[in-house]
């Protein structure tokens, strides 16, 4: 079975079907299946308006589910979000930016999966649709672990959710690869620095992506920010025992103890890049 | 002197570049004949087990599978050396590796391929494995093959000269292990073979064979699978295709092209196989991880006295190449420098891991990496600037090295002297901001191995020209072209020496039914081989032109030049010597148009097919008596008139003072002529995150002569850009024998962000005996970008790297224990045979059901599961 409804209800009645899987941008969702052929009922929601493009709205901003990492790039949007545009930059080349989604990249739930620390530092949450009705969660619940989320097999999701209390906070993200495109990261940071009046830290948001099996917030980090004067050497304030969220494997890629090494270093330079722009 | 020439050393446009770009060119799985089936092989999941029992009756019975093959088909021993004959198409009794090939199916299509490998049975008997070299040999039982004791392939000992002596009378001398990480080809295009099996219409029997191949040599896949499949050579035949790049992945047979044909003949119809990335990665036939031990002395004025090299390689389950490949590792010590003491201890080992073979650079690249490294150590040991340690260690040609390599030609101080100049190597080296650093190195190749891997006193290359009366130039050549521009440089020679457009040549190549007898695309022997046999079999139908010219324009063979589409008179017409052609009406504004140019048009009318009619021009210049020119055409008819027929052959085989000494190894690394390198890196190093990225990179190369500039500054800037790859992110990843980045996302070749501005820089050293002065140009310039790398980032941060590749989490761990001043154990961070160092895996394995452990670890079932 291979159905493209055109409306979200069709999408989310025709999800009921046992084993059905969602098809967005296809760019998970296809190398999964390696050599084998697709053996499972297959939703496609490429052509459904309501999970696309991105709405400022009374207290948050909306991010369809379907929009594309290139729709992102190339909508003007507040310096809270050029981390998560760096971000959509990283993720495969310019064709799997055009055809990979938002909601693809959560719902895959790779442990590295690109987009997730900065939407993590942003506090944002995930709009969930099935036949039962509409659910928010926030982002930090939703993913679980490696591959792994809140969503079930009839859900969808629609929309991701950030609030304006960061608007013009300034971000920045860095990613660490063996190669510095078209791969898959071995450690990436994204940071959101908000500074008063005083020029002093008020509110700052560190995620870590690829170094546990899901990204983490440095949550005994964030509030050791606070107050801190923004400028040179901010990033000085991250020390080791920061990092202890995170819990790097070995793999194919890089140690455990490289990755913890160079996370230290990444988050560093996150900080100072957003001292830079503040 | 270029000038002198119409063709050679021109900047010429592949004569096969259009039919690539626009994609009308066909490769071999554009293929496809009436009736045609696919097939798809089963591999092995385990790395070393007994097959008790096979049996494919649930696969033969699927609807739309017309027939399952397995090594009872074909049981008949290969391998690409006679020495190593020890691979089956399809294993009989064993399987040696991970991907190992059991059972072949023919369906009607892929999808019922795919389900009928699933229903194959196949019982194992798990076998202990050996994936350390070290440990494999010291192996006593459940040996990879039971002939070879140890596990070891091949070892060789060579001691040459007095290496105690030479140590003895050392001022300095550096000791230390090099590690270089196993790399594969990563050609863009997998390999694919078509084969199909004539039925004969006398016999109404199974008849010729003709296999169409991905293939770097189609000469030995003709004779491998006339050894396997019992049929005589001449009932084969193997067609090249277009190749999408081969770097030595496809120098030999790989188990596809002798697959396919048994599939072809079991089910009487043609069948295609084409493999699958990951198919290709457990094809591999790469560079293998290689141990060196390596010490060199010097004296103060940085003069080498002795050179001690243990090199232990892990070779994987067959042979392969693998002799001659620890050879190459020995033998290429010398004929760079001058040394006049070597001690060479070389182990082939072998382990359960897919079959090591030839890559670009082959045997060489490994330990040319450890050699200039060392010596740019001992160079900053003996405060001597590394490009001058160089050049106090040149040979002095012509000589013959100590261990019996002849050189002629050596563009080596010229090379390092470009290098040095360009990149401002004098004021900027050890002078750049903190992180930023130069490297040099030099490496060398062969052009052509001088002696065959089939030993015989065969010519190694074997060339036909034909030429009809219209002046077309057919040139027959057994030569593969793999992308790497063959075809190009044929036409050209046989252009060049015919005086005649290179539009008028056409090259018929690598159909062994046509052409003769080339041993193949490897070890870059084409351009120095089938090019002087091209040269030769031109000269022989020149030759034949010219008597029957000479005799129309009553003059002397002697006097005669070809050149510009005619034949000139050289007594009353001025040609050639840097002077253009004469000018004559119809001459373009560059006076490069030759002086007949108006006639030649004009005389179009005149001729239907090479005859020349009554009342045309030509007719009447015919009837003029003697002339100072005749056009090329004229000249090819006066000839077919006169002889016959027009048809010369060539052929070369290296003489035997090229051929090296005579003691057990011997014949591997004496070519007829050697190709030096010299590059200069530009590296930044990141000091927190260990990331390099390479800026720039000078690399001049000594390619005798360059026939083709273009062509040449291509193939130093491919060999500068995969030589990057392996010293900075290449690397084949192994758990429990199992490929960890089976595909081009964890196996990290460069793409074009990461590639540095590449300045390449032509030396042309004119050597004696090669076509128009020729050398090899492809391989040599490989093996310096490597230690050239490795000595920038020790200019720029002080670190000696002595693992490759260089990743990241290598140079930071090398950054590290230079800070706390200890000693960093080589496999300190990462060793690639510790198991414990996975939890997941890089690739999406599958293996049709049949490795079921490593099933329940693809990531891939997980959507299966959902």
């Amino acid at each position: 079975m291979y159905l493209r409804p055109k409306t979200l209800n069709e999408a989310v009645d025709a999800l009921v079907e046992p084993g059905a899987q969602v098809l967005a941008g296809g760019t998970d969702f296809y190398p999964a299946l390696g050599e084998r052929w697709i053996s499972t009922p297959v939703v496609d929601i490429t052509t459904i308006k309501e999970i696309k493009g991105i709405a400022r709205e009374k207290n948050e901003f909306r991010i369809g589910g379907g929009t594309t990492w290139t729709e992102i790039l190339r909508t003007p949007l507040p310096r809270c979000f050029d981390a998560l545009k760096s971000a959509a930059r990283e993720i495969g080349g310019v064709q799997i930016q055009n055809r990979g989604t938002v909601a693809g990249n959560l719902c895959n739930a790779s442990p590295a999966a690109d987009s997730v620390p900065p939407l993590l530092a942003l506090d944002a949450q995930v709009e969930l649709v099935s036949t039962s009705g509409l659910r928010r969660v926030p982002l930090a619940a939703f993913i679980v672990g490696n591959r792994k989320t809140l969503r079930t097999a009839g859900e969808i999701l629609t929309a991701v959710i950030v609030p304006h209390a960061v608007e013009n906070a300034s971000s920045a993200f860095l990613k660490l690869g063996a190669r510095r495109y078209l791969v898959i990261s071995i450690a990436m940071v994204a940071a959101v620095v908000a500074v008063d009046e005083r020029r002093r830290v008020h509110d700052a948001r560190i995620a870590v992506g690829s170094c546990s099996v899901r990204a983490q917030r440095l949550s005994a980090l964030e509030p050791a920010l606070i107050g801190a004067p923004v400028g040179a050497g901010l990033g000085a304030i991250a020390m080791p025992e920061h990092l202890e969220p995170l819990t790097p494997i070995d793999d194919v890629r890089g140690t455990a103890a490289y990755r913890h090494d160079t996370a230290l270093t990444l988050v560093r330079r996150a900080l100072d890049l957003c001292a830079g722009s503040c | 002197m270029t000038k002198d020439f119409s063709i050679i050393g021109k900047r010429i446009a592949m004569v096969d570049a259009a039919g690539k770009t626009s994609g009308a060119g066909k490769y071999t799985d554009d293929l496809s004949l009436p009736g045609m089936l696919v097939g798809k092989i089963l591999h092995s999941p385990y790395p070393h087990a007994r097959m008790k029992r096979i049996d494919t009756t649930r696969a033969e019975k699927l609807d739309g599978v017309v027939a399952v093959a397995t090594g009872k088909d074909a049981p008949n021993t290969y391998g690409i050396l006679p020495v190593g004959h020890d691979e089956r198409a399809l294993a009989v009794d064993k399987v040696r590796y991970v991907g190992d090939n059991v059972a072949c199916v023919a369906a009607l299509d892929e999808a019922t391929a795919d389900r009928a490998l699933e229903l194959i049975d196949v019982e194992y008997e798990l076998l202990p494995a050996y994936f350390d070299p070290e440990k494999a040999m010291k192996a006593e039982t459940d040996l990879i093959h039971d002939n070879k004791p140890h596990n070891i392939e091949k070892d060789y000992h060579h001691v040459f000269g007095d290496p105690e002596k030479g140590f003895a009378e050392a001022d300095h001398v550096a000791e230390a292990r090099f590690i270089a990480n196993e790399v594969t080809h990563a050609a863009m295009e997998p390999h694919s073979t078509l084969a199909a099996l004539e039925i004969d219409s006398q016999t109404g029997k199974p008849g010729r064979l003709t296999v169409w191949s991905s293939t770097q040599v189609p000469y030995y896949l003709q004779h491998k699978l006339s050894l396997v499949l019992e049929m005589p050579m001449s009932q084969i035949r193997v067609i090249k295709p277009l190749v999408g790049g081969g770097f030595g992945g496809k120098s030999e047979v790989i188990p596809l092209e002798i697959i396919a044909a048994i599939a072809a003949r079991k089910t009487r119809a043609p069948v295609k196989i084409t493999y699958t990335r990951e198919e290709v990665f457990w094809a591999h036939r790469g560079r293998p991880r290689t141990i060196i031990d390596l010490k060199t002395g010097v004296k103060n004025d940085g003069r080498i006295t002795a050179v001690k090299a243990r090199v232990v390689q892990d070779g994987g389950a067959y042979c392969s190449y693998g002799v001659v490949t620890i050879l190459y590792s020995g033998a290429l010590l010398g004929a760079l420098y001058d040394i006049p003491n070597i001690q060479y201890d070389g182990y082939r080992v072998l382990t359960n891991k897919p079959a090591c073979g030839a890559m670009r650079g082959h045997g060489t690249v490994n330990v040319r990496f450890a050699f200039e490294s060392q010596l740019d150590e001992l160079a900053a040991k003996l405060e001597v600037d590394p490009a001058v340690i160089r050049r106090r260690n040149l040979l002095q040609p012509p000589c013959v090295t100590i261990n019996g390599l002849r050189v002629q030609s050596y563009g080596l101080p010229e090379c390092i002297d470009r290098v040095v100049e360009r990149s401002g190597w004098k004021h900027r080296k050890g002078k750049l901001t903190r992180g930023r650093g130069l490297g040099i190195a030099c490496s060398h190749y062969v052009s052509g191995a001088a002696n065959s891997i089939i030993r015989s006193d065969m010519p190694h290359s074997t060339v036909n020209i034909k030429i009809d009366r219209d002046g077309g130039v057919v040139v027959y050549t057994g030569a593969a072209e793999i992308g790497q521009g063959s075809d190009t440089m044929t036409a050209q020679i046989a252009a060049e020496v015919l005086g005649c457009s290179l539009s008028r040549v056409k090259v018929v190549a690598a159909d062994t039914d046509l052409t003769p007898i080339d041993i193949g695309s490897y070890s870059s022997r084409v351009t120095f081989m089938a090019g002087n046999a091209t040269l030769r079999a031109a000269e022989e139908v020149k030759k034949q032109i010219a008597l029957a010219a000479a005799k129309k324009m009553n003059c002397a063979v002697e006097e005669l030049v070809f050149r510009d589409d005619g034949v000139f008179n050289s007594k009353s017409i001025n040609v050639g010597a840097g002077v253009p052609p004469v000018q004559a009406p119809g001459g373009d504004e560059r006076g490069r148009s030759s002086p007949h140019r108006s006639q030649d048009q004009a005389s179009v009318s005149g001729r239907v097919e090479g005859q020349i009619l009554r009342g045309s021009l030509q007719q009447q210049r015919n009837e003029e008596g003697p002339k100072d020119f005749m056009t090329f055409e004229e000249a090819v008819v006066a000839a077919i008139d006169f002889h016959g027929a027009l048809a010369g052959t060539g052929s070369y085989a290296p003489p035997p003072e090229a051929r090296g000494g005579k003691f057990k190894g011997a014949g591997v690394g004496p070519s007829p002529a050697y190709s030096y390198s010299a590059q200069v890196a530009e590296v930044t190093v990141d000091e927190d995150t260990g990331e390099v990225i390479v800026h720039k990179v000078w690399a001049a190369h000594d390619c005798g002569r360059a026939l083709n500039p273009v062509s040449v500054e291509g193939q130093i800037i491919g060999s500068v850009w995969m030589g990057m790859g392996q010293a900075l992110t290449e690397e084949m990843v192994w758990k429990d024998g199992l490929l960890m980045n089976p595909g081009l996302l964890e196996y990290r070749s460069p793409s074009s962000v990461e590639s540095p501005e590449v300045e390449p820089i032509i030396v042309e050293s004119i050597d004696p005996e090669g076509p128009f002065g020729a050398k090899e140009c492809s391989e040599g310039s490989l093996a310096a970008t490597i230690p050239a790398i490795a000595n920038a980032i020790y200019d720029a941060v002080g670190i000696r790297l002595r693992e490759a590749p260089f990743t990241p989490e290598r140079v930071l761990a090398a950054l590290r224990a230079k800070k706390n001043a200890k000693l960093l154990d080589l496999t300190e961070g990462i060793d690639p045979t510790a198991p414990e160092r996975f939890r997941e895996h890089g690739g999406a394995l599958w293996f049709k059901g049949k490795g079921p452990e490593r099933h329940a670890s693809d990531p891939a079932r997980r959507t299966e599961q959902a």
